[in-house]
């Protein structure tokens, strides 16, 4: 083949812009620190990148909404310690009530019984972030509101479960009602009508005792579903952010740049180019007009 | 005998032919650089045999022309290719454009604020009563339908300068067939007086090769060097008449007509093909892809959101209004009063059940699934062009330098040349000289 100086000159453009190409790419791709700058790098893997991406700000949600969760779960955990507290300190002073030599003191039994009364509605009031935990889906309205001069309880519960997504597609309620826990208004009921019976003087009748005693167990089987909860949503918390870690895990081995191998790619590039610029150097100025003197 | 005069004019005419011979060396040299050159070369052939009575005697060399050294089946592939890669190269870069566009893979892309979007009704799942998350709901909602707006003007600019490079290069296939024409009529010309068209033909194939970058055309040259050209069943150039090219438009089509048979051109590759189709084509589905993407957005949310209570009661409020990518936007209602933005389904402030079913369409496969089948759908073309315009651009340069390998210019080759015909001109120059000497000798015998 008849090689021209004009074939030369192409030929060493075509390459020098070869080995600038490959020196731009490497320097995109270590600045960036991605490999892939453009779906077109790579339009398989940048699908998957993007997928990858998706299901990751998914996951951060999810654990996201699962701190939430337990963060509820563990006000609603603490109240209902504290109802069940003041449900202990009742039923020691419905004890010594029980006593026939404590009549003349009813009065004031009556009026601690009245203070206890209001720590139990102080528990399942607990506002958490401004809403009701323990009234459904009707977080602005106080479930019990309780006069005490006329000594009349208002009651408005809602028992609608609020749910939270904790997984693709998987809702979990995270919210307990009075209903569920405490077996609605009876209990507050019972103590009242024992309290009133107290105040008049009167001892309270046995039927509504027993009627506490078997609430009173109810409430505390009832209390440990909060823990239960609490802990499903701790293991769901581990499971995601393990999750997590794998796909970041995955997305960086599809995504970010190899340093190492792309500082080689790079200093063999720059060597190529410098090559290609000496040997231009050299064999463009030489023609045979060289030798002809 | 022919006789002492008879190698003074043999030798003439070896002097003659040398200077022709450097003149076209010369000639070359010169055009070392120019592109599309085709170097020349002296025919040269020795006179006719003179028969004498003793004999045959040559009477020296003579010029029979000026050629070229071409090739025009690698010529016509160099058009065929360099057609193929103006198709690629205007498709890559377009494509490139709307891929920029996009820009995706990122923390900013569309993608990605449709995730804040539905991330934001998720939290507003979580807190329903709270009006700091409600203005989350709205900023994220905002800044999605505002991309959406961005993404389908930027396609509209983009529509729009496709069209106006369409025109430049009609106006350039324009000038070009003109120009054309003219070299046909000074081929015809020269051909016509006995001259040779040499310089005519190399200035005709490298303005068929612009041209041919620009449509597909039909070649056809006849003996005068005057070049036949058609494109898209439409003759553009015959002799020295030209057609002129001109746009126009039909319901929101580009055809490209001549305007001397308005005869509508139908190509198949090249630039202006690849512009054509833009237009016509891939930017108006872009555009068709990005509005369903919209509207599917804007009926999914507003059919839930329509159903849920807002923290003021009402019901029946849209979240989404307008019906494409150009018009979505946040409802001005919503905007107004964010209490109106709907979580509840039974009507209590704490309830978030039309909040998760919104949430919940960021799995729907009308959404996020067509969204990542459009970038990729966009990546893949983009990559298939710029891979074919690399392929047909490799070919090219193969092509190139078979051209070069035949017609390019050689200085070493032009300098050898040069010293043979230096080295002709002062041997024939020697021959006069010595029978010059002869004559004189001839003649003082006579003294």
């Amino acid at each position: 083949m008849r090689i021209t100086e004009l074939t030369v000159i192409k030929n060493l453009i075509a390459n020098i812009n070869g080995a600038r190409e490959r020196v731009n790419q490497t320097q995109l791709k270590i600045a960036s620190g991605k490999e892939i700058n453009t779906v077109s790098d790579n339009p398989y893997i940048a699908n998957s990148i993007i997928n990858l991406k998706n299901l990751i700000s998914k996951n951060e949600q999810f654990q996201k909404n699962i701190d939430d969760a337990i963060d509820i779960l563990s006000a609603t955990s603490e109240a209902v310690d504290n109802f069940v507290n003041t449900l202990v300190d009742i039923k020691s002073l419905l004890v010594e009530v029980s006593n026939p030599a404590r009549q003349p003191d009813y009065e004031t039994y009556a009026n601690r019984l009245n203070e206890l009364f209001k720590q139990m509605l102080d528990a399942v009031n607990t506002k958490f972030k401004g809403k009701y935990i323990f009234n459904g889906t009707k977080t602005n309205v106080k479930p019990f509101e309780y006069n005490e001069r006329t000594g009349t309880l208002l009651v408005d519960l809602s028992n609608d479960a609020i749910n939270f997504e904790v997984n693709d597609g998987v809702y979990e309620k995270v919210n307990f009602t009075v209903d569920e826990l405490f077996g609605g208004r009876e209990i507050f009921d019972v103590v009242l009508g024992i309290k009133n019976s107290l105040k008049s003087g009167v001892k309270p009748d046995g039927s509504l005792i027993q009627r506490f005693n078997e609430l009173f167990d109810f409430i505390t089987s009832q209390a440990s579903d909060v823990g239960a909860l609490m802990n499903r949503f701790s293991l769901l918390q581990k499971q995601i952010e393990k999750q997590n870690v794998i796909l970041k895990e995955l997305l960086s081995i599809r995504q970010d740049t190899d340093m190492a191998q792309q500082a080689i790619n790079l200093q063999r590039d720059q060597l190529i180019l410098e090559s290609a610029y000496t040997i231009a150097g050299k064999i463009i100025q030489k023609s045979i007009i060289e030798y002809l003197r | 005998m022919s006789g002492l005069f008879g190698i003074i004019e043999s030798a003439k005419k070896a002097i003659h032919s040398s200077r022709v011979g450097m003149e076209v060396t010369s000639h070359n040299v010169s055009n070392v650089n120019t592109p599309g050159y085709t170097r020349q070369r002296v025919e040269l052939s020795s006179t006719d045999v003179l028969t004498s009575k003793r004999g045959m005697a040559n009477a020296g060399v003579k010029v029979i022309g000026i050629k070229q050294i071409r090739d025009e089946f690698v010529e016509s592939e160099i058009r065929r290719v360099s057609n193929l890669m103006g198709t690629y190269s205007v498709e890559r870069e377009i494509l490139g454009r709307i891929e920029s566009l996009i820009n995706e893979p990122s923390d900013v892309g569309l993608g990605q604020l449709i995730q804040n979007f539905f991330n934001a009704f998720d939290d507003l799942a979580k807190n329903p009563e709270d009006r700091a998350l409600r203005v989350t709901v709205v900023q994220t909602g905002k800044a999605l339908s505002q991309r959406f707006n961005d993404i389908f003007q930027s396609l509209l600019g983009i529509k729009k300068d496709v069209l106006s490079e369409l025109e430049a290069k009609i106006k350039s296939v324009n000038e070009i067939v003109s120009e054309i024409a003219k070299l046909n009529q000074s081929a015809i010309n020269l051909h016509n007086s006995g001259a040779e068209t040499n310089d005519v033909r190399d200035k005709i194939n490298q303005k068929l090769k612009e041209l041919s970058k620009l449509v597909d055309v039909v070649v056809k040259f006849d003996e005068s060097g005057a070049v036949k050209i058609s494109a898209g069943g439409v003759t553009l150039v015959d002799k020295n008449f030209a057609t002129n090219l001109e746009l126009k438009f039909s319901d929101g089509q580009v055809k490209i007509l001549s305007n001397t048979e308005n005869l509508e051109l139908k190509l198949n590759s090249g630039e202006i093909f690849s512009l054509q189709n833009s237009f016509n084509g891939l930017i108006p589905q872009m555009i068709q892809k990005f509005d369903q993407l919209a509207s599917n957005l804007i009926s999914r949310v507003n059919e839930f959101h329509r159903n849920g209570y807002g923290l003021d009661g009402s019901i029946g409020n849209d979240f989404f209004a307008g019906t494409g990518a150009g018009s979505i936007q946040v409802s001005k209602a919503i905007i107004n009063d964010l209490n109106k933005i709907s979580a509840s389904m039974n009507g209590n402030a704490g309830d978030n059940k039309i909040a998760l079913a919104i949430a919940s369409l960021k799995n729907d496969e009308k959404i996020s699934g067509f969204y990542n089948s459009v970038v990729s759908d966009i990546g893949l073309r983009s990559r298939i062009s710029s891979d074919n315009e690399n392929l047909q651009q490799m070919i090219l340069n193969q092509l190139e330098s078979q051209r070069d390998a035949i017609s390019g210019v050689s200085i070493d080759e032009e300098m050898l040349n040069m010293i043979k015909f230096q080295k002709m001109f002062e041997a024939s120059a020697r021959v006069i000289q010595s029978v010059n000497e002869m004559i004189d000798a001839v003649l003082s015998m006579v003294r």
